[in-house]
This record gives structure tokens, C-alpha cells and sequence, in this order.
């Protein structure tokens, strides 16, 4: 699916070593909180059970303030989604604009929940949506947050989002939808290195190991 | 000698006793009040009051129940509103609950394949491979996009979409925007369209409906936290009732203290008090028996009215505690007053003879009410009474000041021209009187507060809900040439709703299209290996995986076989009963009427079929109403409350002419039991007259006279009766002439006091009823002691 933040370029501040099982074991999110407006360039792949080869589009990730959230797609077909307080619109060109509410979309809603709390340093607001997990890499150099769903309504749709990041922010974000259709968006520099034959393999290979 | 009497009393008593309890429970086990309007109303004479009658009362608009959830974060509301559909839908009481919920299942699988017959896609476009790829381009797109997770279910069934166009087209047209997966509204509260099952203009049945409603929703874990706030025509006629019936019994009870006060006062004897009230509880028992023998149910207004009316009878146990002489028995007291009381209870009775003949169920059920009321109590007043009613007791006649009251009155000027001076003042108020004479909007003598008024208007506006008063009837011989009717003039509204005429209109056909469109589309379905072709060409080069599509193809398949969906097929689908509300059959058909209804002449061998549309927002009615001309009539507006406003204007009309008869017989009987015509003019003129004077006095006060009106004045007439044919009366005695006096006064105090407390009411239709009889009263003792011919014969009788 989509969306996915935080500019790596305002990332570069070292990070601290990451405590996992200490009650502020999320402290590393907070530094990773950024002012609105803020923008990233992202790439995406979705694999689904539907598709013989995953789907890939790219564009900019655009994070407004508040639960305001803009994905542009320009590659391969221009296509705008906005999110602006649980109403999404979308727009694609000669298509016409389509609305729905954010709510008739549990696993977008929870996108827009872990995003923008992480963007904001909203920690507490991560942890009433999801029980997150820090896992950092053994070099010190990379981290992975999962967050999975608390409520059994969410889980219903949604498996868990996947951040994964190094000391210079967000490289990538991977949500797995409970009937196993995987999203997989490079963010930032990374957005650039999409395969020309995207794999589950290759996109995780890129995402867990910094070069 | 005293003992056997006493023990002759106590027994007589017990058996009266008895026998008033023995009615009492036959009348409790049988009786069945009816509170649907249609069986009080008169037969409809309009095609439109026919319809109104027969379906509007249980029409698509008036069952529905505008439901909102608040006091809470909508995620919890969210939740409530949840629960509260789920627990709706599972109670017969209810034949539809929508609270913004997203069910793609709002076909049950069976009926899915009927989505091609239903969905508009085939009007435009054919299942080939250009449409085909076209889709599926969009479909990936899709995928890719946000919306992506919301579509792979369904997909491979339908990758055209048609059910989510279906869900578009059948949502309401202007609903609340959806969070948490429910109607939430600007300020935050969940909303919910519940139909109910149960007329509109039926408050016993709505009231039901509503506890059911309110008894879910207190079911609900977590429901404490939040409110829930009801409306519509349903929940509107269950407040009225509650708020008359509350206002009602509290002003009963001042009232029967200040009567019970009064009467001992008057009497100085509680047990002349007690047994008094028996005639009165005899002759409601009378009444209410004989109403359940004869009719299976009576209809709550008829109760109302005849309970009104029958306040006339209070006066006859009134009459023989007054006219009770010393030195005479309570018997002889009751044969000197006999003839009298006789004449009052005969010319009463025979009046109402006439509301039996008018045809009406509603005035028949109150004619054999009131007759047979009154009759109990007059005949248990000279029979019975007098023998349980003690032998001592105070001659009125003695009552201080009664005598000096008597002279003053006796003193007062009679001067021949009152009846000219009250004809010309009568005619001048009348002609100059200000509004409109008849009050024919029976909703104005029961207003609803502002309040409810203004949360009904934004909760109807946030959820586009239908309008109440305004309603398109569509006419054809068919059901199916309903909804091709229905097809028909689609475009025509759709034109209308962008000019503003209107905001919105709910058509049957949007939910179920005619055969013909359904097999217009059938046709152009592909044949299998066409689909199978086109499929392949389409998808040439997309990355959808092989045989992805085969339950589509399966459902194509299908539809194409599939006999042509019919209202009674669909009506086992969550929208079926829907469209049911919106489709009525016509003739032919027993169960369209209740019972107790006014039997319409239908020609039974002719059925025909009505569709109901509901209007959103209507601006410009007469816009809508040209669309009669356009269609040779057969799609027509109908105004609800034009409708309902006519059907009582007729029920007036019946009324008066009911009431021109009872005064002819009036007249007749009151002539023939005074041998004179004289005598005759002197009851029924100051009866006639102060009758015209409460109406041009309360027409000059601005009043726009209601039903209610005419059956309070027709109560005022029957006690100004009384008054007249008492004064009337030659005895020549001082003592009876007091007597009589007392007599008249208590009757004319206890009327004041309960129908002048009326009058204060906050409530139009009790006010209604107060002033008038209270005004009625005032009038006609004032004019039928002006105008007794007998003062001078009277006076020289005493000197």
C-alpha cells in the first residue's frame, strides 16, 4: 500500500543505542520527529496474491501537519490521495476524483496512525493503536519498529507495519495486510534503487542493510 | 323497621356494586382501543384520501425514526450504533435499520449474480474486451493505490465494480459522511434511519416500537456513557399522547378535589358524595359495554369525545341530591323530578340518533356510547339512587344566601329584545372575525415543542431523510408497470433536482429496475466462450495471475440463465423490504386495511398497483405537481397534509350535518313533551343562543374552531338544556324554585371548575375544550335565566 515519511536528509542527528524492554524502550522514535510541512520522495511495490509480479509506482510522500497526508503518484500514471481528517480523496488524472472515508479503510487509517505519530514524536499515541517493537540491527547501524495491531477489529485487516530505519531516518516501510498482500515503500535516496524486478528478497535485502 | 331499610339499602348497594364491577370486567377483558387514526376518520371520498387512508399512515415517510447516538467519542458511538442495528434487525418490529454501515453484502450471495440485471453499467456498455481491459487497467491502478486493500476480495468476482455502484445507488442520496464505518454527523453523534414496521399515525403501536428501540439500546454494553435522541412523525405522535395524557390527569386531579369539595359543601354529606358519583360510573360502564359488544375496537378519540359528552349525565344525581324535599322521601323527591329529567335524557338521546345515522364508525361508536351512557345514568338515578341514598339529609332549599341569590335574580331585567340584541351581537362577531373560521390541521391543537421541532429538522437535513408531507404516487395495473412507470420518469425528477425543485427523490425503480430494463441488459451479457475470449485479450500483458477472474466469469454465467428478478424475490434481501414499503397493491386485498376500518367500496375484481416515492427537500411543489399533467395522471404529487385536512373538513361537514338533524329532533321531542310550542322556544331559544355566542366570542378572540370545538359546545348545549328546561318550569313553589336554583348552581360550579381548569391548559385541544364548554356554560345559565318567561307569575305566586 502506501505512504511512508520522514525526509532522511533531515535525519542526522547520530542516534542513541536503542534500550529494548525498558519502559522508554521507544525513545529513538522520538528523535525522529520532524516540523510539517515535510516531504520524501518514496517508491512502492505491492505484492498480492492476485498478481504474478508485484505492482510498482513512485512519487513524493508529503506529511502537512496534523492527520493531513499527501501521496502523489507521477510514475507510471499521475494519481493524488489526500487524507485530511479522515476523509480521503482521491484524484488520478482523467479518472475523476473519487472520496471515501479513512475509516472504510482500517489498514490506511492505521498507516496515517503509526506515520504520523512517528513524524510528530507521538509515542503514546503509537502505543494505544499498536504494541510496537524495537529491534535494532547487530552493527548499531540499522533499527526495526514493528507495530502490531491492538484491536481485533484492525487485526482483522491489517497484520503489521514494518519501519525500518538507520541513523539518518527512514528507509523503508512494509505493511503486510492479514490476507498476505505486502506493500513495500523505499523511502528517500532509496526510493531511487526500486529493481527493476522487485522480489520480497531483494526489497528486504535493501531496506535492512545501510550500505 | 329502619334496619330492615337499612339492610335493604346495603343490599340493593352490593348488587349495584356488583353488577358495575361484573360490567367493569367484561369491559376490561374485551375492550380494544384502537389508536390508528384511520378508524376514526370517515370514509375517504378522494382518490387521495383513499390512499392516504389505506397506506400513507403506514407509507414509506411516516415509519421512519430519525435515530442519533451522542454524549460520547464517536469511536464509542461508532460501536453503539453498531450494536444497535444489529440488535434492530433481528426484531420484527422493524422493517429496516441503515446506520452508514458498508456492507458489500447488501445482496445475499443467491441474489449476486443479479447484479448485472440491476446495475445501469449494461445500459451503456457491453462485457467486451476494450470495456473489459479499460476496467482492469483501472482495477491495477486501483490496487496500487490506498484503496487498494478495500478492493482484492472482491475482485475476482467482480472486477467491474457493479456491486459497490450498487451500494453507491442505493445509499441514501444525501447521507452523513461515514467514520469508524457509521453515519457520524457535524457535531459528533452517530446517526441511524430506523422503519418501523407499525404506522406513523399509530402512537399504540409506535410507542411499542420506540420501548423496543429504547430497550435495545439500554442492552448495549457501554450504552450509560452516551444519549439517544429520537424523532420523526412516530416518536412525535407517542410525545403528544404522553404530554396530553400527563397534562390531562394532572389538571383531573385539582379538579375532582375542587369537585369533591364542592359537592360537600353543597350537600354536607359524604356519603350523598360518594353515592352521587355511581349514576355517572354506571352509565361510562353502560356505554363502554355496549361499545365492545358491538364493535371489535374502539379508537381512542371516540373514548376522548364520549367521556367529554358524557359529563351531561353528572347533572342528574346533581339534580335529585338538590331537589330532595323535607318531609318527602327520597323516591317521592325522584317522581316530582321524573318527567323532567326524562325529557332532558330523551331529547339528548334522540339527538344523538342523528351521529348514528351519519355513517361515520367514529360518531356511530360515540352516539352508542353517549346513548347508552346516558340512559345508564339516567335510569340508575330515578331506580336505584334514591333507594341506597340516606333518609336524612338537609333541604337545600334552607341553604343561606339561596334565597337572596333567588330574588336577586328574580329582580333582574327581562327585557324582550335580549334575544334580538344576542342575535345582531352574534351576527356582527361573526361576520367581523378575524382568520380563518374551521381549524382543519388537527396537528396544530397538539403542537410539538420548538425543540423537538428544530432537532427533527437537522437531523432529517443531515441525513437527507425523506419529507414528511410530500409524496409521489405512481399508478399502473401492475407492480412491474410500476417501476417501468417509475423508469419513466426518472429523467424528468432527475431534471427537476437540478433546477432545485427538490433535493432529492427516492424512486422504486432505483432499487428494483422492470423487467424490461432487466432483460435488456440480460441480452447483452456475453456467452461464455465470448467472455472467456474477451477476458483473455484484456488482460494481455497485466500481471493478474491466470484464472483470476473465473467467479466472474461464473456469475456472468449465471445471470445470463436467471428468470427476471421480481418484487417478492427481492423482498428477501436487507433492500427488499424497502422496496415493499414502496409498493402497495390496491384491491383485492383484505389485509391492506385494518379492521375496524370504514369499509371502503373496493371493486374487488380490479387490482392495481401505487408506488410510493419519497421527495427530499421539495422547494417548488407546483413544479412537481405539473408532472400529473405530463403523465396523463398517473404520476401525481400527493400533499399529505392537504390530503388529511380535507378527509377532516369532510369529517366536519359530516358532523354538522349530523348536528342540523339532533337539533330538528331537538325540537320535535322538547315540543312534543311540553305540549307547546311556546314553552319550547323558551328551552331550545336561550339554548340556540348562548351555543352561537360561545362561537362568535371565541371566533372574535381569533380561535379557528376545531372538532374538538364542536364536541365541547355540543357538551355546553346538552347542560344548557338542562338549565333552560329546569328554569323553564312552572311549579309555583318558592322552595322548588330554590331548589332548582341550587341545583342549577352546582351543576353550573362543578362544570366551571373542571372545564375552567381546562382552559388554563398549555395544550390547544385541552384548552380547546375548556374554554368553550367553560364559556358554554357561563352563557347559557346567564341567558336562560334572562330569558325565563316566568319571574312575574313567579314573584306574584311569593307575594
Amino acid at each position: 500500500m502506501m505512504l511512508a515519511l520522514a525526509s532522511a536528509a533531515t535525519w542526522a542527528r547520530a542516534p542513541e543505542t536503542a534500550v529494548v524492554d525498558k519502559p522508554d524502550a521507544l525513545a529513538p522514535i522520538a528523535k525522529l520527529a520532524q516540523q510539517p510541512p515535510t516531504q520524501v520522495a518514496f517508491a512502492e511495490a505491492r505484492f498480492s496474491a492476485l498478481l504474478s509480479r508485484p505492482l510498482v509506482v513512485s512519487g513524493q510522500l508529503s506529511w502537512e501537519g496534523g492527520d493531513r497526508l499527501q501521496r502523489h503518484v507521477d510514475s507510471p500514471y499521475v494519481e493524488t490521495t489526500r487524507i485530511v481528517d479522515g476523509e480521503v480523496s482521491m484524484h488520478r488524472a482523467g479518472r475523476g476524483t473519487r472520496h471515501f472515508s479513512l475509516d472504510r479503510a482500517p489498514p490506511l487509517k492505521a498507516l496515517l496512525d503509526s506515520l504520523v505519530a512517528v513524524l510528530s514524536g507521538d509515542r503514546a499515541r503509537l502505543s494505544k493503536v499498536f504494541t510496537p517493537r524495537l529491534d535494532e540491527d547487530g552493527g548499531g547501524q540499522g533499527w526495526t519498529l514493528t507495530l502490531k495491531p491492538k484491536s481485533p477489529r484492525l487485526a482483522r485487516s491489517l497484520a503489521h507495519i514494518r519501519l525500518d530505519g538507520d541513523d539518518r531516518g527512514l528507509r523503508c516501510m512494509l505493511i503486510t495486510e492479514a490476507n498476505g498482500t505486502l506493500s513495500v515503500d523505499l523511502l528517500g535516496p532509496l526510493a531511487a534503487r526500486m529493481p527493476t524486478q522487485p522480489t520480497r528478497a531483494n526489497l528486504t535485502a535493501l531496506c535492512r542493510h545501510a550500505e | 323497621m329502619p334496619n330492615s331499610s337499612l339492610r335493604a339499602r346495603v343490599a340493593l348497594l352490593s348488587v349495584w356494586l356488583l353488577v358495575l364491577a361484573l360490567l367493569g370486567l367484561y369491559v376490561m377483558r374485551t375492550l380494544r382501543v384502537s389508536t390508528d387514526l384511520r378508524s376514526f376518520m370517515p370514509p375517504p371520498a378522494t382518490a387521495d384520501q383513499r390512499l392516504l387512508m389505506d397506506q400513507i399512515g403506514s407509507g414509506p415517510g411516516s415509519r421512519l425514526l430519525l435515530v442519533a447516538l451522542g454524549g460520547a467519542q464517536p469511536e464509542k458511538l461508532a460501536d453503539l450504533s453498531r450494536g444497535l442495528a444489529d440488535a434492530l434487525k433481528q426484531d420484527a418490529r422493524f422493517s429496516q435499520v441503515v446506520n452508514g454501515d458498508f456492507r458489500p453484502d447488501s445482496l445475499p450471495s443467491s441474489l449476486l449474480p443479479y447484479r448485472y440485471l440491476l446495475s445501469p453499467t449494461l445500459d451503456t456498455h457491453r462485457l467486451d474486451a476494450a470495456y473489459l481491459h479499460d476496467q482492469l487497467q483501472q482495477r491495477l491502478e486501483d490496487l496500487a493505490s490506498p484503496a487498494g486493500g478495500l478492493l482484492e476480495t472482491w475482485l475476482p468476482r467482480d472486477p467491474t465494480l457493479e456491486v459497490l455502484k450498487l451500494a453507491q445507488r442505493w445509499s441514501p442520496p444525501h447521507a452523513p459522511t461515514v467514520r469508524d464505518g457509521v453515519w457520524i454527523d457535524k457535531q459528533g453523534e452517530a446517526l441511524l434511519l430506523v422503519q418501523t414496521r407499525a404506522a406513523g399515525f399509530d402512537p399504540g403501536a409506535q410507542q411499542e416500537a420506540i420501548a423496543a428501540l429504547r430497550k435495545a439500546f439500554d442492552g448495549l454494553p457501554g450504552h450509560e456513557a452516551a444519549t439517544l435522541t429520537l424523532s420523526g412523525p412516530g416518536y412525535f405522535s407517542v410525545v403528544i399522547n404522553k404530554q396530553t395524557r400527563h397534562q390531562a390527569d394532572w389538571i383531573g386531579y385539582i379538579s375532582t378535589i375542587g369537585f369533591i369539595l364542592l359537592l360537600l359543601l353543597a350537600y354536607r354529606s359524604p356519603s350523598a358524595l360518594v353515592l352521587g358519583a355511581l349514576p355517572i360510573a354506571s352509565g361510562a360502564l353502560a356505554g363502554l359495554a355496549a361499545l365492545v359488544t358491538f364493535y371489535p375496537q374502539v379508537h381512542g378519540i371516540t373514548l376522548a369525545f364520549g367521556f367529554t359528552l358524557l359529563g351531561v349525565a353528572q347533572e342528574y344525581p346533581i339534580r335529585l341530591l338538590s331537589h330532595r324535599r323535607g318531609g318527602a322521601s327520597n323516591l317521592q323527591s325522584v317522581r316530582g323530578l321524573w318527567p323532567l329529567l326524562m325529557t332532558a335524557i330523551a331529547s339528548a338521546c334522540i339527538a344523538y340518533l342523528a351521529f348514528y345515522a351519519s355513517g361515520v364508525p367514529g360518531l356511530q361508536q360515540l352516539a352508542v356510547f353517549t346513548i347508552c351512557g346516558l340512559l345508564g345514568a339516567g335510569l340508575t338515578t330515578r331506580y336505584a339512587l334514591p333507594r341506597v341514598l340516606p333518609q336524612r339529609f338537609v333541604d337545600v332549599a334552607d341553604t343561606p344566601g339561596l334565597a337572596r341569590f333567588r330574588r336577586f335574580l328574580d329582580n333582574l331585567p327581562r327585557p324582550r329584545w335580549i334575544p334580538v340584541l344576542v342575535t345582531a351581537g352574534v351576527a356582527v362577531m361573526l361576520i367581523f372575525a378575524p382568520g380563518t373560521f374551521w381549524q382543519n390541521n388537527l396537528a396544530k391543537l397538539t403542537p410539538l415543542p420548538a425543540k423537538l421541532l428544530k432537532t427533527d429538522a437537522r437531523l432529517r437535513a443531515a441525513l437527507g431523510a425523506p419529507d414528511v408531507r410530500y409524496l409521489l404516487v405512481l399508478d399502473a395495473p401492475t407492480a412491474d408497470g410500476v417501476l417501468a412507470l417509475s423508469e419513466q420518469v426518472r429523467p424528468k425528477l432527475d431534471a427537476l433536482v437540478k433546477q432545485g425543485a427538490l433535493d432529492g427523490v427516492e424512486l422504486p425503480s432505483r432499487y428494483l429496475p422492470p423487467r424490461a430494463v432487466q432483460r435488456a441488459r440480460q441480452r447483452k451479457l456475453p456467452d461464455h466462450d465470448a467472455l472467456v475470449a474477451a477476458l483473455k485479450q484484456a488482460t494481455a500483458g497485466m500481471p493478474f495471475r491466470e484464472d483470476v477472474f473465473a467467479p466472474f466469469v461464473r456469475d456472468v454465467d449465471k445471470a445470463r440463465a436467471l428468470p427476471l428478478l421480481t418484487p417478492a424475490m427481492f423482498e428477501r434481501s436487507p433492500l427488499g423490504q424497502r422496496l415493499a414499503s414502496m409498493l402497495v397493491r390496491r384491491g383485492g386485498n383484505p389485509q391492506v386495511r385494518g379492521q375496524g376500518a370504514s369499509g371502503t367500496p373496493v371493486t374487488a375484481s380490479s387490482t392495481s398497483w401505487v408506488g410510493l416515492a419519497t421527495l427530499s427537500g421539495v422547494h417548488d411543489p407546483a413544479a412537481l405537481a405539473a408532472l400529473s399533467a405530463q403523465t396523463d395522471g398517473k404520476v401525481r404529487l400527493l400533499d399529505i397534509k392537504q390530503a388529511s385536512e380535507s378527509l377532516v373538513a369532510a369529517y366536519r361537514s359530516r358532523i354538522l350535518k349530523a348536528l342540523g338533524v339532533a337539533i330538528l329532533l331537538l325540537i320535535v321531542t322538547v315540543s312534543v313533551a311540553l305540549r307547546s310550542l311556546r314553552r319550547a322556544w323558551h328551552v331550545l331559544g336561550p339554548m340556540t343562543l348562548a351555543t352561537f355566542l360561545v362561537l362568535a366570542v371565541e371566533r372574535m378572540a381569533g380561535i379557528e374552531i376545531s372538532l374538538f370545538h364542536l364536541v365541547a359546545l355540543i357538551l355546553a348545549a346538552g347542560l344548557g338544556l338542562h338549565y333552560a328546561l329546569f328554569f323553564e318550569r312552572e311549579t309555583g313553589d318558592p322552595a322548588e324554585q330554590r331548589r332548582t336554583l341550587h341545583a342549577t348552581v352546582v351543576c353550573v360550579l362543578s362544570a366551571l371548575l373542571v372545564f375552567g381548569m381546562l382552559a388554563w391548559s398549555s395544550i390547544p385541544v385541552l384548552r380547546a375544550i375548556g374554554l368553550t364548554v367553560s364559556l358554554g356554560v357561563a352563557f347559557h345559565f346567564c341567558l336562560s335565566i334572562l330569558m325565563a318567561p316566568h319571574a312575574e307569575s313567579d314573584r306574584a305566586a311569593e307575594e
